[in-house]
């Protein structure tokens, strides 16, 4: 049954700008009243009737946050706004005031339109206040200022790589490309205050279309320096998923992955951005109807140890051909796992083994699976964990 | 008695479990040290058992939910010598209501039977305490005779939280779930000690999965970074801030009609929190989250909350000779200021206008506002 349309109503039109299409033609959107209830969900629908008065256009973008915009609806008159890019009302015209949203406790993010050109520059040794997400701004920044490399001891130094190439870099900024054949998570060895670190790489061998780039991204905490592996930006849907994942819009980043995890399947352009929409299914407990994809992803690209061990928890979860999953899980456990969640999931699974007859026999798995544990960064999204010493 | 409050059970409601333990008998500094204890390398704590008082006091006192109003709370705490334990609640305790591994084994079980009553319970628990995480998702946490001779295990008197939750984690019992796990992370060379972590009690694991078992665990390393001196844990402070308005949803035709706070929210705002926190105690923190289906409902607020708005007006010169005003969706004003900025006003969550009447030869501004809890700062400067 449709909904029918006020009398008196207004007619708002709503443009999302991204440089993705998928998500300026199907980001879901949220209209809320002036009271602030939500009063429409919609997909892809971007043309309203509604009553007069004032409402706010909310959608989740590639970048992992809330862009809202507000409108006043007049009855019978059109209004357009405009979702993400510059943010301002398309009527609003000849405007000489500067008005600033100052930063409030209810919406910590960092939002990069909201910083100055000096913030910019900072940008790979800002404060990670708000774990800020990884967008085209990170990229272009270092590209478009050719930062000359100060050479600093105290600096961050990447010391060794494996499966990938190092295809630019600037302070506190890597760019990886996967080798063409891996066979095994690529990873990469930094030195950060004195201390080694080794961070699986989420790039994925050259399947067509872009190259499967991921950059790495010294982020500064108060308790000190972190390297993390970002998604680069050209790989809009596996850098959305990361980008929602790390701003907690896991409905969003589930949603999106529902929709998107086909077209990253098909193509086989992007595994271990495909690896992550799974983990992101898995996560939100969708992933079940999706065993055939998983057992492709685990086969066709064992070298991703996450594909086998997300299939072996739902083979386990359903009680079903636990030897398979027994040997899906011990394979993993072999290998070095790319996504955090993984590693998580992985020796969870091992420790609450459904088979009592399996468990003594797991016993040494568990324990050389644990010794890592305590070296494990759990706020990084791909695996990194510090050295012993 | 750990029960607080008569247990209500013919129709679905809200049932809590909460658990903090501060105070560890068996530990070097504790009442009866012993090898086993020493052998943990741990000291006491001095806040987990208040923040886990403090949360059960917000369930007693605050906590709204129209289809499941509280309807059971036990509380289980363990506080060291002079830590403070909310009035609420230290008035209701009665009897022993330490979190020995006894106390907690039976307490979780009744804790269990009222939660498979009605599939439309909501289940809530909150555990604090010295804490081994070996996994994003999981930790053990440490009871009050955690040690103990009469264990047969290092860690049989320590809670498996990820083994509990799994064993909650089924279609035959409450289908909400929140679980806040509170713990104080050892530092690498203590937990390397523990290797698998076996012995900790857990619960059987049905088959079959809850419709929201959601899991909050946050984890920081060391005792300073825990909690404020004197206060409660950082994790706690948070929770409480959001709880207490720090965060809303508005009304959504689906899960309230009020504004209110979903597994959502506390996913989106929790982590961010906490971090800002842990950095003014220049430590790290990390809050993770499991079991996030859907957008379940925790907790309605009883009225539409209030948002501190403040509007600055640059330059300054041209503030002392602007009017501003701002209006609601009916064109009502809710808040007026003559030369006088910042204006600054508290207002009920919404969307409103804003109108500046400025000097001759300067624009005049009208714009929209948006405001949300808690608060919502906003400036303008007025360019000739």
């Amino acid at each position: 049954m449709s909904t029918p349309i006020p009398t008196n109503a207004g007619h708002l039109s709503v443009d999302v700008e991204s440089s993705s299409y998928y998500f300026s033609s199907n980001a879901p959107l949220e209209i809320r009243d002036g009271k602030m209830r939500l009063i429409k969900k919609a997909e892809s629908e971007r043309q309203f009737d509604l009553e007069p008065g004032l409402y706010q256009v909310t959608a989740v973008l590639e970048d992992g946050r809330e862009h809202s915009q507000l409108v006043e609806i007049k009855g019978g008159e059109q209004s357009r706004v405009k979702i993400g890019g510059a943010e301002k009302p398309l009527g609003d015209q000849g405007l000489r005031f500067k008005q600033r949203s100052l930063r409030t406790l209810a919406e910590p993010n960092f939002t990069r339109a909201d910083t100055s050109v000096e913030a910019e520059l900072e940008i790979p040794f800002a404060v990670d206040v708000a774990a800020p997400n990884f967008t085209r701004a990170d990229t272009s920044v270092e590209a478009e200022l050719e930062i000359p490399f100060a050479v600093d001891v105290a600096a961050p130094k990447l010391l060794d790589f494996e499966g990938v190439k190092l295809v630019r870099e600037a302070p506190g900024l890597w760019f990886f490309n996967s080798h063409d054949n891996v066979d095994n998570v690529p990873a990469a060895t930094f030195e950060i205050s004195g201390q080694k670190s080794l961070l699986s790489l989420p790039t994925s061998p050259y399947g067509g279309g872009a190259p499967n780039t991921c950059v790495v991204r010294i982020d500064q905490s108060s308790a000190g320096e972190h390297a993390t592996a970002w998604i680069d930006p050209e790989r809009t849907v596996a850098n959305a998923f990361q980008n929602m994942l790390a701003s907690g819009q896991l409905m969003h980043a589930a949603g999106m992955a529902d929709q998107a995890v086909e077209l990253l399947r098909d193509k086989y352009h992007d595994p271990t951005g495909a690896t992550l929409g799974a983990l992101i299914l898995h996560k939100v407990g969708r992933l079940d109807r999706l065993q055939s994809w998983m057992e492709n992803l685990a086969r066709d690209f064992a070298w991703i140890p996450d594909g086998k061990i997300l299939l072996a928890n739902l083979l386990v979860n359903r009680r079903d051909d636990l030897d398979l999953a027994l040997q899906l899980a011990v394979e993993a456990s072999r290998q070095r796992m790319l996504y955090t969640d993984s590693y998580s999931i992985l020796l969870d699974l091992l420790r609450r083994w459904p088979r009592e007859t399996d468990r003594d026999g797991l016993l040494k798995v568990i324990i050389k699976l644990a010794s890592f544990s305590p070296f494990i960064n759990w706020n990084s999204i791909c695996l990194s964990r510090n050295s012993e010493d | 008695m750990a029960t607080l409050i008569a247990e209500q059970t013919a129709k679905p409601g809200t049932h809590v479990l909460v658990i903090g333990v501060s105070e560890y008998l068996h530990f070097y500094d504790g009442k009866q040290p012993n090898n086993k204890g020493e052998l943990l390398d741990m000291a006491q704590l001095s806040s987990a058992a208040r923040s886990a008082s403090e949360f059960a006091a917000w369930m007693l006192n605050e906590y709204q939910h129209t289809d499941a109003p509280l309807s059971s709370l036990r509380v289980l705490l363990s506080p060291s010598d002079g830590e403070t334990i909310h009035p609420d609640i230290a008035a209701r305790l009665a009897g022993d209501c330490s979190a020995t591994l006894s106390n907690v084994e039976s307490e979780l079980i009744a804790f269990r039977a009222l939660c498979d009553l009605h599939q439309e319970n909501v289940a809530v628990v909150y555990v604090a305490g010295h804490g081994v995480q070996l996994t994003k998702n999981g930790a053990i946490v440490l009871l009050y005779d955690c040690g103990s001779n009469q264990h047969a295990t290092l860690l049989k008197g320590a809670i498996d939280m990820a083994g509990v939750h799994a064993g909650f984690n089924h279609p035959n019992t409450a289908q909400t779930q929140f679980w806040f796990v509170d713990a104080c992370r050892q530092k690498s060379k203590i937990a390397k000690r523990f290797e698998t972590l076996a012995g900790g009690f857990t619960l059987d694991e049905p088959v079959g999965a809850a419709d929201s078992p959601a899991m909050f665990l946050a984890a920081t390393t060391g005792t300073q970074a825990y909690a404020r001196i004197g206060g409660v844990t950082l994790f706690n402070e948070a929770l409480l801030w959001a709880l207490r308005g720090g965060i809303a949803n508005s009304p959504d035709k689906t899960l309230s009609q009020k504004w209110h706070i979903s597994t959502l929210e506390l996913v989106k705002s929790l982590r961010p929190k906490v971090r800002e926190l842990a950095d003014q105690e220049n430590a790290e923190q990390t809050v993770d989250s499991k079991g996030i289906k859907r957008a379940a409902l925790f907790h309605e607020y009883p009225q539409i909350p209030t948002v501190k708005l403040r509007v600055d007006l640059l330059p300054d010169n041209l503030a002392t000779r602007s009017e501003g005003l701002v209006e609601d969706k009916q064109s009502t004003i809710v808040a007026q200021t003559s030369c006088n900025w910042p204006m600054q006003e508290c207002l009920e969550a919404g969307l409103y206008k804003i109108k500046i009447g400025t000097p001759a030869g300067f624009p005049d501004v009208s714009d929209l506002l948006s405001l949300s809890p808690p608060d919502e700062a906003k400036e303008y400067e007025i360019m000739p």
